[in-house]
């Protein structure tokens, strides 16, 4: 077997601090699985347990066939990229790459052919005489790139390391790193802050919240079926709209009811969720996409409700526009977390969630302005439910 | 904001002020050693020589005996004495170099039961002024028969020096990105390898400050010394010039020759690793 293999991994610092809780994860020969999670949530600690520079306090990590637990770095195969790109200020771009392969006691001459080939993969061959100083940041990355690449390791561990990219660039790396992995076909672990980085590279994507993974599957599986209120508030951008509701049966078909506004449960859907019935006269979180609201310009349609813009924002292709008309209902639902005292952060972060001005991305031939009134529905079968007790999703 | 004339008027009259008050001794005593020794008697005093002379700069580098009748050393002592001087100065910084890029480094990377506390106690001894600790460390060093040694006079210079090198090494490496030298341990390196090919690279500067800081420091010294040496083949140039000087009549322009030439060293060394000495203060900021 090959790959990344984490059987509940943990890390305890000496202060007593719990930054990694348990974890297991299996990143599969070949596969991009990218660690996503907010700051703090342990994911560059579990990198660097992979890498060897952390310790694991409990648990085993496997890195190929080999049991590397107790591995030094040097001695489990592994290249990483960092933040920093950590380049070597006082050896050349052709010193740098070829260091690790120096270190393994290569040739000369192949350690000079292996170089060339890394250098010309990412097109530098021109670039290898200079000093990192003298590189831009797009081109110290590719130099971290290369020497990770060179040495031909059973896995890649990767943090953050477009950070310090501007976003142009940003967004050219993404393209260029997935490439280069799908070339290579070596596993690796991704790890970044930015949900859409994430989403966007990884063959699969795990999110991590107080050291533990709330959530391991594809890109689309986390979108279209978030776990929990902490993975739907998480992934996409903008967020996902929370509201307090509260969940009735109107003539045998499940209705959510937000403030004025009914929202009736298609049965198909309905059906598709089997504990939602067991939730009649109660309260529900709903979330809803931004892309979810639809512009209706008719004032008939019973099931549109009414809001006022408070905000536009046009990126070209689409039209963002906030409002707070469910704000009575959004203050429900925070105070109803409030009384979560089991569910730890994801109190905080609900009612940071919920306080926050509600979205819709429209057409960009809407016609709003800030100030007037909105007709909006939401499309009933694109509604996310979630028990306001546990956080996890109705299913 | 720009500043105003007025402003700008009062900064030049402090910096002027300020180089007078640093080179005017300099300048004196540059003008004072091409003097003869009439010449620094007169009343009133001439501060410009009618015929400047560099005799007694040829006296001392050239090992020629030139000195005040009562004095206990002459100008042919100097040139063993600025040997002495340079010789322990070398020494002690390559020892105190190798301690403290060592302790520092450990200190700053690295926790181990009682790191702090050792940390601490190395740097306490910082605070420690030498004149209350001379009549012990004399009969130590009695003890250890090291008294009119090299060997003794660098083992005290250098620990003196080294807990202030260590601080402000653990200081320096605090500031130094850990990225690199984990890349290396990845790279195939142990931690020693690491440290060898890629730490101490990274420390040049603070190599280059910390010499030229512990050089000055011991080029300087006259303290200990002139407690623990007391013979030509073991006194430094600090101890020598004073011995210029007699007890009824000491020669000023031989004894101020022997302080410029004296200080030339120490200024080379300030002037070119000045750059890297105000990194290194800084550090840790």
């Amino acid at each position: 077997m090959s790959g990344i293999q984490l059987e509940r991994v943990s890390k305890e610092f000496p202060n007593g601090f719990v930054a990694v809780d348990g974890i297991s994860l299996d990143v599969a020969d070949g596969e991009f699985m990218a660690l996503v999670g907010p700051s703090g949530c342990g994911k560059t600690t579990t990198l660097r347990m992979v890498a060897g520079l952390e310790e694991a306090t409990a648990g085993t990590i496997r890195i190929g066939d080999r049991d590397v637990t107790d591995l030094p770095p040097r001695k489990r195969d592994v290249a990483m990229v960092f933040q920093s790109y950590a380049l070597y200020a006082h050896m050349s771009v052709r010193g740098n790459i070829g260091f690790g392969l120096k270190m393994a006691g290569m040739p000369k001459a192949e350690i000079a052919s292996r170089v060339d080939e890394a250098a010309s993969i990412l097109g530098m061959t021109e670039l290898l005489d200079r000093k990192p100083r003298e590189l831009s940041g797009g081109q110290r990355q590719r130099v971290a790139m290369g020497r990770a690449i060179v040495r031909r390791p059973a896995a890649f561990l990767m943090d953050e390391p477009l950070s310090n990219l501007d976003a142009k660039l940003r967004v050219e790396m993404r393209g260029e790193i997935t490439a280069l992995q799908r070339r290579i076909e070596t596993p690796t672990l991704y790890v970044t802050h930015d949900q859409t980085e994430a989403m966007t590279m990884g063959d699969r994507v795990a999110i991590l919240r107080d050291g533990v993974i709330e959530q391991l599957g594809t890109p689309g599986e986390l979108y279209e079926s978030p776990a929990n209120m902490f993975v739907a508030s998480f992934i996409g951008s903008p967020a996902m709209n929370l509201i307090n509701g509260r969940c009735e049966m109107v003539d045998g078909r499940v209705t959510i009811a937000i403030g004025e506004a009914r929202i009736t449960i298609p049965d198909a859907v309905a059906a598709a969720h089997s504990e939602l019935r067991g939730f009649a006269g109660r309260e529900v979180c709903v979330g809803i996409r931004p892309e979810d609201f639809i512009d209706v310009a008719d004032p008939a349609d019973d099931d549109a409700v009414d809001v006022v813009v408070t905000r536009s924002e046009s990126l070209g292709a689409e039209l963002f526009v906030y409002f707070e008309e469910f704000a009575h209902a959004r203050a429900q639902a925070a105070g109803a977390a409030g009384g979560l005292g089991n569910v730890g952060s994801a109190v905080d972060d609900l009612e940071a969630t919920c306080r926050s001005t509600m979205v819709a991305r429209l057409d960009r031939d809407c016609e709003v302005a800030v100030g007037e009134r909105c007709r909006l529905r939401i499309d009933p079968t694109r509604v996310y439910l979630f028990d306001p007790e546990t956080t996890g999703a109705i299913r | 904001m720009r500043p105003t004339p007025a402003a700008n008027l009062v900064r030049v009259a402090g910096v002027t002020l300020l180089i007078l008050w640093s080179l005017g001794p300099i300048v004196m005593g540059v003008m004072t050693s091409m003097s003869t020794q009439p010449e620094t008697q007169q009343v009133p005093a001439r501060w410009i020589p009618e015929d400047p002379t560099l005799d007694n700069y040829r006296a001392l580098l050239g090992g020629e005996k030139i000195s005040s009748d009562d004095a206990a050393a002459d100008s042919s002592q100097y040139g063993r004495a600025i040997v002495n001087t340079a010789l322990a100065t070398v020494v002690t910084t390559a020892i105190v170099l190798a301690i403290s890029v060592c302790a520092g480094y450990g200190f700053s990377r690295t926790e181990f039961k009682g790191s702090k506390q050792l940390l601490w106690i190395v740097l306490a001894t910082m605070v420690i002024p030498i004149f209350t600790i001379v009549v012990a460390l004399y009969k130590l060093m009695a003890e250890l028969q090291l008294i009119n040694t090299f060997a003794g006079l660098v083992l005290v210079y250098a620990s003196s020096t080294a807990p202030l090198a260590i601080w402000l090494f653990y200081n320096y490496v605090r500031d130094l990105p850990p990225d690199p030298e984990e890349a290396a341990l990845i790279d195939g390196c142990t931690r020693f390898g690491a440290f060898r090919r890629v730490v101490l690279p990274q420390m040049r500067s603070g190599i280059a400050a910390l010499t030229a800081i512990v050089m000055l420091f011991v080029w300087g010294q006259f303290l200990i010394p002139l407690l623990l040496t007391s013979t030509e083949e073991t006194k430094p140039v600090t101890v020598i010039i004073t011995e210029f000087i007699g007890k009824y009549t000491t020669n000023y322009p031989l004894l101020t020759a022997a302080g410029i030439l004296a200080v030339i060293p120490p200024a080379i060394i300030a002037l070119v690793l000045n750059r890297h000495i105000r990194g290194m203060l800084s550090a840790g900021g």
